[in-house]
């Protein structure tokens, strides 16, 4: 049973966590994968065109090569986390949206211009 | 387990995000475990929650469910079916792949020409690299498992490959062809499955303008080439005429043009008509491509050679094992040809390994020119060689496993410090050294026994940091993570530890002696210094912490210090490993048992009260201060009547001054009064100011001050003045001064070499001096340390060769580190310490001292 655990820890991951304005640029990059400086690049303007491709309605995980990304949007701010399949993507997204309340919390009122800045 | 998930289940009434993502974990869970019908069931109503919610996220969680649903039930399935199909056909493309996905797993024979049919749909209009691997994955799988028909499947993998284009993975195409090499068990579906391919290529082809990609013109090509004979219709030049247009069309890479041309020769059994080859080998018979040349010349070979042809490729034989002659045996008679010309043979196996790897492991030693052997006076850098340099002149020496040490003709080892030796860093074997000169000992023979060759010398090297980066490392050893906080705190005890042993020692030898002494205080004076002399220090800090509650006591009664020290005992208990039943009358009981630790002079009452009177008028230094180093009694002001005298004391912790006021007159003397200005370079410990009331006539009090340096300098004058009201006469004041030197509070600072190390790698401030000594002996060097210890009251840690390192502080706690070199009748001195105005005041006194010798 341990080693099956084992096996599926290792499956069960969060990629990259982002967190990017309506522009593209990145306020936040975080990888939890090693990825080269140009792949990063061309992910996050792959990642922030597919967020702003979707509409309010349609559901905040997209599918993207071979992984998902979960975002979310707090006015201008993208967050976007990749997982891949084991992961369940509504926890990831309320996870998204503690993050949001933890910052919230710590500057009062967070804006983009705290998150950049600080 | 069941438990738990039951109660999540039942608690998740929220309507929050969170609790749906718990739920579905649930849900995954339960279907995953060893099914339990009810927790099924509740699963089953969450899941259909889920998917008729109107938000988007759970719809997908839903149908992410169902995905896990169906590996047991199917039912549910059937629930939601039109469900199902409205996110088929939703605007979200994320719901509808995942609805696809969904459907792929419930894909049975019946619905999976609808099913492919909408996965097909979807890859058309993917333009995702990955969702059509995927895709095309998925959807072959299904063809190949619940293929309604053979046209069916045709078809599809026709679409497949079309649609697909390069992006699918290369096991497809080659299943694929297996599928249709392998058949089937019966004869006449295989035929069929092929004529139909056959058929549905060949119209493919037909097309004018279509451009298929290139694993699709791969598998065209094979089975065209292979099958071709099943459509008898068909003439095979027409097959041919077809492939060699594809060829023609310089879309096809070299890979797919090899494969066309496979396909045209094998279609060659089938036919005589041979007016396309010669075309075929103009073109391809000077091709860059290996393959492509292999081919041609392959086509050439079979043409001429039909019965080669014909057993080299059967008909409809493409899943025969081919077998194939390991040893080559075909070849024997062309190698015996070879040999019999005189061609070296093979080497066998093994010997052709053993070389291979010998020639791996060995490297190679010899040189590639000439060695010279150079002077050592050629190269002016002797410590720091180009590695150019030293390979010229190191001999060929692979085979030593020493660094170098014992070529003489190899490196250059004059005046180099030997620190490495067979067994590593040399200094890491000597041991902390608790005394100095034990040390010394310890070590020279160390490293004498140690270094097989040469003594060691330094190498006078112009450049100063290079010999002080080798100095400092050969002389620092061992560096660890001593504290210096610890290390400056610890001091005093270390060096009491120190005291203490050899204090033990020397007692055991004497304390026979003291024991015998009862009372005579007397004597005592006597023998302590017999003590003293075998120890460097002259403070003594047990004897120091006696004194200090000896005062006490003796203030108040004047008692014989011998009766008192019982109380003093019982004072500072908790800091003795206290022999009770010594002998208490006499001093000798105080000081038989060394284990005293040091106690602050905190302890020591204020010595404002501290007067005592004393029984003569000359003042004579009380007898628990002659044990210390004091000076003489010198007068620091007199009048007709009264006579201030001062005398030094040098404490561990801190300089003392005992004055003592003496009055000669006949009258008493009131209020009075001694006071000291302090400047800042002092500090008092205890107060500055003393006052007596009363004075008798020809009588003395005496009290002492207790002072440390704060501010480091040569000199400092400590001016105070004295107020006295003889009965008689008017208040009178009188001005005193006393200068006291930096002499006076350095004291010995006890380190071992490590300690040192540590210490003067931490400390900053820096000078240096170059000092002549008037001898050019190899013993000046430690007779001029050890005048400096005498003079200066310095500590020698060690003394190695033509080095000394020496240290001392400063009270309260300001350590200076002396480094002392002794080269050709000069010393060269390097001073360090925390305080930058420390060194400078020393060095002076170092220099006046060395003057003197």
């Amino acid at each position: 049973m341990d080693k099956i655990c084992l096996s599926e820890e290792i499956y069960k991951m969060i990629k990259f966590f982002l967190l990017m304005n309506k522009q593209g640029q990145i306020r936040l990059c975080r990888y939890y994968e090693p990825m080269e400086i140009q792949k990063r690049t061309l992910l996050e303007s792959d990642v922030i065109k597919k967020c702003l491709s979707r509409t309010k309605d349609q559901c905040s995980f997209v599918e993207y090569k071979d992984f998902k990304l979960v975002y979310r949007q707090y006015a201008a701010l993208f967050v976007v986390i990749g997982i891949d399949d084991a992961e369940n993507e509504l926890a990831v997204y309320e996870l998204i949206h503690n993050f949001i309340e933890v910052l919230d919390k710590y500057f009062s009122r967070v804006c983009e211009l705290d998150v950049s800045f600080c | 387990m069941y438990d738990v998930l039951d109660e999540s289940l039942r608690r998740a009434d929220l309507n929050h995000n969170i609790t749906y993502a718990i739920l579905f974990e649930c849900i995954q869970t339960i279907y995953t475990i060893h099914p339990k019908s009810e927790l099924l069931e509740k699963a089953a109503k969450c899941t259909g929650k889920f998917i008729l919610s109107p938000k988007n996220n759970l719809k997908y969680l839903g149908l992410k469910a169902l995905t896990y649903v169906i590996r047991q039930d199917l039912n549910l399935v059937l629930q939601h079916q039109l469900t199902i199909i409205e996110c088929l056909d939703h605007s979200d493309p994320i719901i509808k792949r995942e609805t696809l996905e969904l459907l792929y797993r419930i894909t049975n024979a019946q619905n999976v020409a609808v099913i492919v049919q909408k996965l097909l749909d979807y890859l058309r209009q993917s333009k995702d690299e990955y969702i059509t691997i995927n895709l095309v994955g998925k959807i072959a799988q299904l063809a190949e498992q619940y293929a309604p028909s053979n046209e069916w499947f045709i078809q599809t993998m026709n679409t497949v490959f079309a649609v697909g284009g390069d992006m699918i993975q290369p096991e497809i195409p080659n299943n694929f062809l297996r599928l249709l090499a392998e058949g089937f068990d019966d004869e006449v579906e295989d035929k069929q499955l092929r004529l139909y391919a056959v058929n549905s290529y060949l119209a493919l082809l037909e097309k004018p303008k279509a451009q298929y990609p290139l694993k699709f013109l791969q598998v065209m090509s094979w089975v065209l080439g292979e099958y071709s004979y099943l459509k008898t219709e068909t003439k095979p030049e027409d097959v041919i005429q077809k492939l060699h247009c594809l060829l023609g069309k310089c879309a096809a890479n070299l890979e797919t043009k090899a494969w066309i041309l496979s396909a045209i020769t094998k279609l060659y059994r089938l036919t005589l008509n041979v007016k396309a080859i010669p075309e075929i080998m103009q073109h391809f018979g000077n091709s860059m491509d290996p393959c492509l040349r292999q081919s041609c010349f392959e086509l050439k070979q079979f043409i001429e050679n039909r019965e080669m042809m014909t057993s080299v490729l059967p008909l409809n034989a493409s899943c025969d094992d081919i077998v194939v002659d390991a040893s080559l045996s075909f070849l024997d008679g062309f190698v015996a040809d070879a040999l019999g010309r005189g061609v070296a043979p093979y080497k066998p196996h093994h010997q052709r390994q053993e070389e291979k790897l010998a020639q791996e492991k060995v490297l190679n030693f010899e040189p590639y020119g000439l060695s010279f052997p150079t002077s050592p006076h050629t190269s002016s850098v002797t410590g720091r060689q180009s590695p150019a340099d030293l390979s010229l002149h190191s001999e060929i020496s692979y085979n030593s496993t020493e660094s170098g040490l014992k070529d003489s003709e190899g490196l250059k080892l004059e005046g180099v410090k030997k620190v490495w030796g067979m067994k590593g860093y040399l200094r890491s074997k000597e041991s902390k050294e608790e005394t100095s000169s034990k040390a010394i000992a310890v070590s020279e023979g160390e490293m004498a026994a140690q270094c097989p060759s040469t003594a060691e010398s330094v190498v006078s090297i112009s450049a100063e940091e290079q010999e002080r980066q080798r100095l400092a490392s050969s002389l620092f050893v061992g560096l660890g993570s001593n504290n210096l906080v610890n290390l400056m705190g610890k001091t005093p005890s270390t060096a009491h530890t120190f005291r203490r042993k050899s204090k033990n020692i020397e007692k055991q030898n004497s304390s026979n002696k003291m024991t015998s002494a009862q009372k005579a205080t007397a004597s005592h004076p006597g023998e302590i210094p017999d003590l003293m002399d075998n120890v460097p220090e002259s403070c003594i800090s047990f004897q120091e912490s006696k004194a200090v509650p000896l005062v006490n006591a003796a203030t108040c009664s004047g008692v014989e210090p011998g009766q008192v020290s019982d109380q003093a005992w019982a004072l500072n208990n908790n800091l003795i490993e206290a022999k009770p039943t010594a002998s208490k009358e006499s001093f000798s009981g105080l000081f038989a048992d060394g284990n005293f630790d040091i106690i602050q002079p905190v302890n020591c009452n204020s010595s404002s009260v501290a007067h005592e009177p004393v029984s003569s008028l000359t003042p004579n230094l009380p007898v628990e201060f002659s044990e210390f180093l004091h000076s003489g009694f010198e007068q620091v002001c007199a009048t007709e009547n009264v006579t201030l005298s001062s005398c030094k004391v040098w404490k561990e912790d801190c300089l003392l001054i005992i004055l003592f006021f003496t009055n000669h007159s006949n009258i008493e003397v009131t209020n009075v009064t001694i006071e000291f200005t302090l400047t800042e370079e002092l500090k008092a410990v205890e107060s500055s100011t003393f006052h007596f009331a009363t004075i008798e006539c020809h009588a003395s009090v005496r009290c002492q001050l207790c002072l440390q340096m704060v501010k480091p300098c040569s000199q400092v004058a400590l001016s105070g003045h004295v107020s006295y009201h003889p009965k008689t006469h008017q208040c009178t004041e009188e001005k005193c001064t006393l200068t006291l030197f930096l002499t006076d509070f350095i004291r010995p600072l006890k380190l071992s070499t490590e300690e040192f190390g540590n210490l003067w790698l931490s400390l900053s401030n820096d000078v240096k001096q170059n000092l002549n000594v008037s001898s050019k002996s190899s013993e000046a060097l430690t007779s001029a340390l050890n005048t400096l210890q005498k003079e200066l009251q310095l500590h020698i840690v060690a003394i190695i060769g033509t080095e000394g390192i020496v240290s001392c502080q400063l009270l309260p706690s300001t350590a200076c580190l002396l480094h002392c070199r002794f080269h050709a009748g000069t010393l060269s001195l390097w001073l360090r310490s925390g305080c930058g105005v420390l060194p400078d005041c020393l060095l002076y006194e170092c220099q006046k001292v060395i003057r003197k010798m």
